[in-house]
């Protein structure tokens, strides 16, 4: 490689009358590496600014969940849930809402959901709630409702729960 | 326009584009997930029913207190309006008249334990 630092004979000629002669700083002929474009910057641009909106989406204003279904519910408030059902279905006997009801909270295995937490109730002493959940569990085993009492009158489910909707 | 303008004017372009592309991802694609959502996030349609359901229980035992206890699951806001809430929704969503008088006499009884506990 063979850098050439002193004007040639045509330079000299074309800026014999250019004032800025003095300030015209001799030149390479080839080139150097860094003084080519370079385009990192975009690429900066691009990752910090990804990584900023998913701070904001994330951490700052990260979606907001509302109309959520029982089935989003956290353990405890499902076994509370899930609780309610057994002792509505034990007083009203009333299998069909009871058996829609459950199927809200989406247990994977609503039989085996109630049985073993009518066990955890039963251990814990709440003797009626653990017997209400067992009750439920043995008549969605069947497939029938169960004998409870028949003093409350019975209510027929109308309603079609809707789909949670997320809201940002 | 100089270079080190329109340098300035492509970053600020490309970390838009960025910052888009990570709310999309954030917000879209791969959103935040709410597993252990609390009650009080319920949809209406459900905070109706378990109200109902408290409802229903209170007309079997007639007891007051344990209705409100039960309702607590709800949120911490004023118990009253709650079932006042969910009384609207069932009679705007036309459940049977029975749920909705059960729903009303729920109201009055917690109406009366307040106005007695004043």
């Amino acid at each position: 490689m063979r850098y050439n630092w002193e004007p040639n004979e045509d330079t000299r000629e074309t800026r014999a009358g250019d004032s800025r002669d003095a300030h015209v700083q001799p030149m390479c002929t080839h080139d150097a590496p860094a003084h080519k474009p370079r385009h990192w910057y975009l690429l900066t641009g691009l990752i910090l600014g990804f990584l900023l909106g998913l701070a904001y989406a994330w951490l700052i204003n990260p979606v907001v969940y509302a109309n959520t279904v029982p089935a989003s519910l956290g353990p405890d408030n499902r076994d509370t849930y899930r609780s309610i059902i057994a002792q509505v279905y034990a007083v009203t006997g009333d299998f069909e809402r009871a058996e829609s009801r459950l199927a809200v909270l989406g247990d994977e295995d609503p039989v085996h959901a109630l049985g073993a937490q009518a066990q955890r109730r039963m251990a814990e002493g709440a003797v009626e709630e653990a017997r209400a959940l067992a009750l439920l569990a043995s008549a969605l085993q069947l497939g029938e409702p169960m004998s409870v009492p028949s003093s409350v009158p019975t209510f027929v489910p109308t309603q079609i729960l809707p789909l949670p909707s997320p809201t940002p | 326009m100089g270079r080190r303008a329109r340098r300035l004017i492509f970053f600020v372009l490309t970390l838009l584009i960025g910052a888009a592309a990570g709310l999309a991802y954030g917000w879209v694609a791969n959103p935040v997930e709410f597993k252990d959502a609390s009650p009080d996030t319920l949809g209406m349609a459900y905070q109706t029913d378990y109200a109902l359901m408290v409802a229903e229980l209170y007309q079997a035992d007639g007891d007051i207190p344990l209705a409100a206890s039960r309702l607590s699951y709800l949120g911490e806001g004023p118990l009253l309006d709650l079932v006042n809430v969910a009384m609207i929704h069932a009679e705007a969503s036309n459940y049977p008249s029975g749920d909705v008088q059960i729903l009303r006499d729920l109201t009055g009884a917690l109406a009366t334990s307040k106005r007695e506990g004043q």
